[in-house]
């Protein structure tokens, strides 16, 4: 081969080399591109990017008196991409992580530093780009962990990915839990926030995400692409301070009693408007959890508090008056082969006001029986007349259904007219009960229950509540004012005469009934439920009440042991207002907004500019000019209480719930007086009051 | 360009400027579109990788005006030096250099990083250009080849101490210049050619399934051949030698590569199929450029790229940019600009008439063509991920400035090609 054709060949094959080269790579293209193309588009759209929804902020529920008796706080997920741009070289990260895992074991004290040491580590290694740091971060602790060593480099360089969700809190812990009620996922939802859960959720925005390595999806920007509607707030009808004396008057009482479970329903008489409901179910003796919504949800026969409706009913009838005489005889009568039985020896003959003062069980049954065993049904019309037999339809779900017989119902016997004139063979719920002893005190005029009066998007009502009216008149004037009077009577000289006290007057009806215990009737163990329902100041009605207590199991039984004390102690605690039983506010010396507060160091004339800028007035006292600014850290003292004036009223309950102190509010705007100084030792558990203006 | 003749000392080769500068504007618009953030748009912010390399560019632009204004002569004598420079940078990095992502490649300049394995291509291209032109009036021997696989082997060896696999790859380019000086014979290119089939068969089989096809190959042939007692003599010294050589690829593939690389080698071979794992990359690649179909999903719109799917996207994935929002045709545009390119260089390297300058431009073109083909080849997935960039589109200043640097000495010998250099 002579050496020019051996050159050309080589060039020509190095020519050809390139091209062949060129064709396979051109050829690969197009089976990628254009032949598959299609299938790796869809792979494309299916890999890189999704919406995910962005839960909106739950609305917040207030109480009447304008605390906040559920929000919600932020809370994060901690994340990190180990490869982010601030510490993609490995002298930056190596340098640091060690100080990054000391930092998060002593502030998180989950894990040890080691452990931490070698997570971060690992995730490096593995070039994780969403490594889980910790889950459930408040937003306070958040703010430290941005100051960590590689975080601090900022958001985008540092790594940090900081996962915003939202937690349910109430401020208030157990006060009217179950009222204000809970939903969560998979659970049937329970109270104000189940049934207006469609107004307090909000609409979800979305946020587009984008697959990484390992399956996870990370936000590709730090805003959201549609932003969440945030949910209205729901104003509730609760009061939160007689809420918190209505809990504690029942649960001293259901540990007195060591009672299975009680409740109290507080409601103010014009309007209907439920100031308190507290339910206390036993989970062992001494303790009570709200667990059940007895108020609203328990059907049982309510015993002698029905008498109000017997007597109403005969009286309305015009079969008998308050003065007309009945004969008790022995305390016993004898009725289809039935003994009912008053709780005492027989009183004799006796007045029919008498007769329900001391709730003679004989008196009433020989009335209604004697009146209308011929007509039964003109008995259970007047009761249908008043309502009696309807469900209330209530804001919040759950209720209970009463259950009025008619003679044509199928259970009807002989008996059941005698039965029900006390109270028996009948089932109608607390907050029923209280409905009707209600509508007496509001001159016979029953309404609905209320629980929520307002809803509210930012800060703009959108919907307002008004109670229903069940009807106008349940009877006429002469009558409520007998019933009155006899309710009167029940407190002056009847079977509630503890409750008499020399400031007001109180109107009510115990009533002690026995349970029956489902199949077995009432033929096992006897078991009690005591009651009272009534209203106060018994003049000028302005809150009726009803306390319940279930199977009282030490210090008697009756309504007149455990049921009257906690109205007795509720009713006096709401007429003396709110500031009579808290600790007095400690008077503290508070800076007023127009003074300046004290500068440590810092110039004379920068001060002073800033003092102007911001229309404070600055005292001449400043000393001479300082070389330095020093600023103090905005830390917390640890265990401490901090300093809240001039706060909001979600922070401060965000701060003194993070300190485990219970809290109570007064007023609206801003914390101006704290009933522990600042910088008193943390009592956990301890209360504060604090005041708003 | 009589103007241009005098101050260059000859005719500019506009075709290969052309197509260079049209292939780092091409480049400049898919590193914007890699790193595209809508809340920083601005062009020329130093703060952004495309703001960086725009830079780079008028720097790149300033320097090839400059290499084409030094005489050609001085790049020969100056070679030694530079080669010496360059390998002392090597050195240096292996002190002083900033270790990202495993290697330690990176010399801190500044708020910049020099990349010394770069501007060693350079050297070693010069240096075997003088070297073996020195010996161009003579019989091509063994040892001349031997002492320029040597001016090779000492950069080889300081990049692998980074370790950058990838960058000391390239230089095996250079050995094409061994071929086209008639120092590599046909006998040995076949050789070469079965010790790469034996190689890829040994990673995809048992080495004793190979030896065992090769003994009875051999059988086979000595049977064919059983008259040549030379025939079967060199078959069964065929046989040794290949036996060797697949037990020595097994040795090498199982002890000496290190796990990612063994993985990325699989992945190829489709011995695994791990789209989340080790195919990671080559997957997510496959997927932003399939996904671009026929015309592209359009400037900016490629998602892929866009959020960071595709690794180190804006420098040895930067094809992917390409493939995602302009398509094959797109693609098909780039890929012809590099063979245009190529076969231009090859074409000035043929027209030199001094041996050091024709050596010089079958050294440039064999980097470029390494460089292009592997780098492409690996986005698509016809060779394994090796991280080298790709001339002139992918980002970073050393590797612009080296190729650039490379070309522009091609296009200054060739300016005064009919002068002596």
């Amino acid at each position: 081969m002579n050496i020019r054709t051996d050159i050309l060949l080589r060039v020509y094959l190095s020519f050809g080399a390139m091209v062949l080269f060129a064709v396979a790579v051109l050829y690969k293209m197009f089976s990628l591109q254009v032949v598959q193309g299609s299938h790796w588009r869809a792979m494309a759209d299916s890999l890189s990017t999704r919406y995910q929804t962005v839960e909106a902020t739950r609305g917040n529920i207030f109480s009447v008196d304008g605390s906040l008796l559920a929000t919600s706080v932020p809370e994060y997920d901690v994340r990190m991409d180990m490869m982010a741009p601030g510490i993609l070289e490995d002298d930056v990260f190596y340098a640091k992580v060690d100080s990054l895992a000391a930092s998060l074991a002593s502030f998180f004290q989950d894990k040890s530093v080691e452990q931490y040491r070698r997570l971060l580590r690992k995730a490096r290694k593995d070039k994780n780009r969403y490594f889980l740091v910790k889950r459930n971060v408040s937003f306070q602790d958040m703010k430290a962990v941005r100051s960590f060593p590689i975080f601090k480099l900022g958001k985008y360089k540092g790594g940090l990915i900081a996962e915003q969700k939202n937690k349910r809190i109430l401020p208030f812990k157990t006060l009217a839990a179950r009222t204000i009620g809970y939903k969560n996922d998979n659970v049937q939802p329970v109270g104000l926030e189940g049934a207006y859960a469609e107004y307090m959720d909000g609409l979800s925005g979305s946020r587009l995400v984008q697959r990484i390595a390992g399956g996870s999806w990370m936000p590709i920007n730090e805003d959201t692409e549609v932003a969440p509607t945030d949910g209205a707030d729901i104003i509730s009808t609760i009061d939160i301070n007689m809420q918190d004396i209505a809990q504690k008057a029942l649960e001293k009482q259901l540990i007195a009693s060591d009672a299975d479970n009680g409740c109290v329903i507080l409601m103010e008489v014009s309007t209907g408007e439920v100031r308190a409901v507290a339910n206390f179910t036993r989970v062992e003796e001494g303790v009570y959890r709200e667990k059940f919504n007895y108020a609203i949800a328990q059907s049982s026969e309510p015993g002698s508090t029905f008498k109000l409706a017997s007597y109403m009913a005969a009286i309305e009838d015009g079969k008998i008056d308050t003065s007309d005489v009945v004969d008790t005889e022995d305390g016993t009568f004898r009725v289809y082969r039935h003994t009912i039985r008053d709780s005492h020896k027989g009183d004799g003959k006796i007045s029919v006001k008498r007769a329900f003062e001391v709730s003679s069980n004989t008196a009433v049954t020989k009335l209604i029986y004697q009146h209308y065993k011929e007509n039964p049904s003109a008995f259970t019309d007047r009761l249908y007349a008043m309502h009696l037999n309807e469900p209330l339809g209530l804001q919040i779900p759950g209720e209970g259904q009463p259950l009025i017989k008619t003679p044509k119902s199928r259970s009807w016997s002989g008996l059941t007219l005698p039965q029900m004139a006390y109270g028996y063979e009948l089932k109608m719920t607390p907050l029923q009960m209280l409905t009707l002893y209600n509508a007496v005190a509001n001159d016979g005029k029953m309404i609905a229950p209320l629980f929520v009066k307002e809803i509210r998007r930012l800060g703009n009502t959108i919907e307002k509540f008004e109670a229903r009216v069940i009807n106008e008149k349940i009877a006429s004037d002469q009558t409520i004012a007998k019933m009155k009077g006899m309710l009167e009577g029940v407190v002056e000289e009847g079977t509630a005469k503890q409750l008499k006290n020399s400031l007001f007057k109180m109107a009510g009806k115990t009533g002690t009934a026995q349970m029956a215990d489902g199949a077995a009737g009432y033929k096992t163990k006897r078991r009690y439920q005591g009651s009272f329902a009534g209203y106060f100041p018994a003049d000028n009605p302005k809150y009726s009440m009803i306390v319940v207590v279930q199977n009282p199991r030490k210090g008697g039984y009756y309504a007149t042991t455990v049921a009257a004390p906690v109205f007795k102690e509720i009713a006096e605690q709401v007429y003396a207002g709110d500031s009579g039983m808290y600790r007095d506010f400690k008077q503290l010396q508070m800076a007023s907004v127009d003074a300046a507060p004290p500068i440590k160091y810092g110039f004379q004339k920068d001060s002073q500019y800033v003092f102007g800028a911001l229309g404070l007035k600055s005292t001449q006292s400043l000393k001479q000019d300082t070389a330095e600014v020093l600023l103090s850290d905005d830390h917390l003292p640890e265990g401490k209480v901090p300093d809240l004036k001039g706060m909001g009223l979600k922070d401060a309950m965000y701060l003194l719930g993070n300190i485990g102190m219970r809290t109570f509010v007064k007023g609206k705007g801003r914390v101006v007086r704290q009933s522990v100084n600042p910088g008193e030792l943390i009592n956990k558990g301890g209360t504060i009051t604090i005041e708003l203006e | 360009m009589n103007q241009t003749r005098k101050i260059y000392g000859g005719s500019v080769d506009w075709i290969t400027v052309f197509i260079w500068l049209a292939l780092c504007i091409i480049g400049w618009f898919n590193i914007r579109a890699a790193v595209f953030d809508p809340q920083h748009a601005s062009l020329v912010s130093l703060s952004t990788n495309y703001g960086k390399q725009f830079l780079y560019i008028v720097v790149c632009l300033l320097v090839a005006s400059a290499v084409m204004i030094i005489d050609g002569k001085f790049y020969n004598y100056i070679s030694p030096l530079l080669y010496g420079i360059t390998l002392l940078l090597l050195v240096i990095v292996l002190i002083v250099g900033r270790n990202v992502g495993g290697n330690q490649a990176w010399i801190p300049i500044g708020t910049f990083r020099l990349q010394p394995s770069e501007f060693a291509k350079l050297g070693a291209c010069l240096l075997l250009a003088r070297y073996l032109s020195s010996h161009s009036n003579k019989m091509p021997n063994l040892k001349t080849l031997l002492f320029g696989a040597f001016i090779l082997f000492v950069p080889v060896l300081l990049i692998m101490l980074q370790p950058d696999t990838g960058s000391a790859l390239t230089f095996f380019a250079l050995t094409l210049v061994f071929y086209r000086e008639g120092y590599v014979s046909g006998q040995f290119l076949s050789f070469a050619f079965v010790c790469i089939v034996l190689f890829i068969l040994t990673l995809l089989f048992s080495q004793w399934y190979i030896i065992g096809a090769l003994a009875i190959l051999c059988a086979l042939s000595i049977y064919m051949f059983k008259r040549s007692r030379k025939m079967i003599q060199s078959i069964v010294i065929g046989f040794i030698a290949s036996s060797f050589f697949v037990l020595m690829v097994d040795f090498v593939y199982e002890h000496i590569l290190q796990t990612h690389q063994r993985n990325r080698i699989d992945v190829i071979l489709g011995k695994v199929d791990d789209p989340r794992g080790q195919g990671y990359n080559l997957n997510q690649s496959k997927i932003a450029i399939g996904s671009g179909q026929l015309f592209g999903k359009g400037y900016l719109q490629g998602t892929q790229t866009k959020y960071n799917f595709v690794p180190e996207q804006s420098t040895d994935f930067i094809f992917c940019t390409v493939g995602e929002e302009w398509g094959f045709v797109g693609s098909m545009v780039v890929v012809l600009l590099y063979v245009a390119l190529l076969l231009r260089i090859t074409q000035l390297a043929e027209r030199q008439r001094s041996a050091f300058a024709r050596i010089y431009g079958y050294g440039v073109a064999s980097i470029f063509f390494f460089h292009f083909f592997i780098n492409i080849g690996m986005t698509i997935g016809i060779v394994p991920v090796i991280g080298i960039p790709l001339p002139f589109l992918s980002y970073g200043g050393s590797s612009l400035l080296s190729f650039t640097m490379l070309l522009f000495i091609l296009l200054k010998f060739d300016s005064n090609r009919k002068g002596v250099v």
